[in-house]
């Protein structure tokens, strides 16, 4: 059998290879499958008719592209695949209009919160990723304080602010309560190295934000 | 200063110039794709590689060749475009795409507004003035 249709499963092995313009290595053709089903899991909410010409218009397109993209030598097949992959970009990625399209349609006509919150979900996943990277950005700003906190407050409660080795063994760094028993082992150096610490972080988390402002798109 | 609204973030840091006109660009690129896709498919029937050869060769900007299914499969539904399978002798079928008589319409409806909006945009360009000189100022108050 050469073209295997499409089968309810996401993991059907779409090709098995032939001379038609498919992949004849055995590794590149596991490649190009292995993309095909990535696809047909992504989009396995969308009516199966529709999924699977999808599927069926994204191996058509790399086709195409691994036909254009040079010499049959069988060494080169795998990297011809992946060029063409690459190409053709992430399904999860450039699949999400079609999935927020059809999640929302079909949730505003059956009033059905899960398929809604799903639609909005691939919507709004670029403001959440977002989301997700100011908190990220936020718990680095608090670590930038709580060091400025501990170069401040070592002065005035040297006791309860530094490094501190308990007789069992545990080892805390900040600001403590409670330090009963344990010995503190930085002294004064907790001042300069949090400042360090700081700094150095503040600088990170700024570049870094700088750097993703700067190819957000 | 920074104007974009469309992200919730932590950001005080104000983005630079090219990085505001490099997103700016982004936005503007795929606002135009649909409309740069009917007109590619005035003439010819085209599938989704060959389309997407013709705009990145026409635009002169790359483009994650995937995003174009998304738009194909849209105008489709919406009725603008036809499409048919097609067995291609000794290689994969291709799924070609086909303006519809409603696509023609809406294209030419589309290319109306489009050369009104670059008239607009180019007379500003030409005479920052001219907007203070437009006699239609009545109605279009939002």
């Amino acid at each position: 059998m050469i073209h295997r249709p499409l089968t309810g499963s996401t993991e059907a092995n779409i090709d098995q290879g032939s001379p038609s313009g498919l992949p004849q290595n055995a590794d590149a053709l596991r490649v190009w499958n292995d993309y095909l089903n990535d696809a047909s899991r992504v989009a396995r909410q969308l009516p199966e008719a529709e999924r699977r010409e999808l599927v069926l218009e994204l191996r058509s397109h790399l086709a195409e592209s691994f036909a254009v993209a040079g010499g049959p030598s069988d060494a080169d097949e795998v990297t011809r695949v992946k060029a063409a992959i690459a190409r053709l970009g992430r399904p999860r990625d450039f699949l999400r209009p079609i999935l927020a399209d059809h999640l929302l349609e079909k949730g505003a006509s059956t009033f059905h919160p899960r398929l809604l919150a799903e639609g909005l979900y691939h919507n709004v996943f670029g403001g959440l990723k977002a989301g997700v990277i100011s908190v990220a950005f936020g718990v680095g700003y608090v670590l930038i304080i709580v060091f400025a906190a501990m170069a401040l407050l070592k002065a005035f409660v040297p006791n309860h602010v530094g490094y501190f080795v308990y007789p069992n063994g545990t080892r805390t760094l900040g600001i403590l309560a409670d330090t009963t028993g344990a010995r503190e082992a930085l002294g004064y150096w907790v001042v300069p190295l949090a400042l360090a610490a700081a700094t150095v972080l503040y600088v990170l988390l700024t570049l870094g934000l700088r750097a993703i402002r700067r190819f957000r798109g | 200063m920074d104007h974009d609204d469309s992200h919730v973030d932590s950001a005080h840091v104000p983005p630079r110039a090219e990085a505001t006109t490099g997103r700016w660009e982004v936005q503007v690129r795929k606002g135009v794709l649909e409309l740069i896709i009917l007109l590619s498919l005035r003439k010819h029937e085209r599938y989704g590689y060959e389309l997407i050869t013709v705009v990145t060769r026409a635009m002169d900007f790359e483009l994650t060749e995937g995003t174009i299914y998304p738009l194909l499969s849209r105008l489709h539904k919406d009725g603008l475009l036809t499409a048919r399978w097609v067995e291609v002798p000794g290689g994969v079928p291709r799924k070609y795409y086909r303006l519809s008589e409603h696509g023609r319409n809406a294209l030419a409806a589309m290319k109306t507004s489009w050369i009104r909006l670059t008239n607009a945009v180019q007379r500003l360009i030409d005479d920052p003035c001219a907007t203070r000189q437009e006699p239609t100022t009545s109605g279009s108050a939002k």
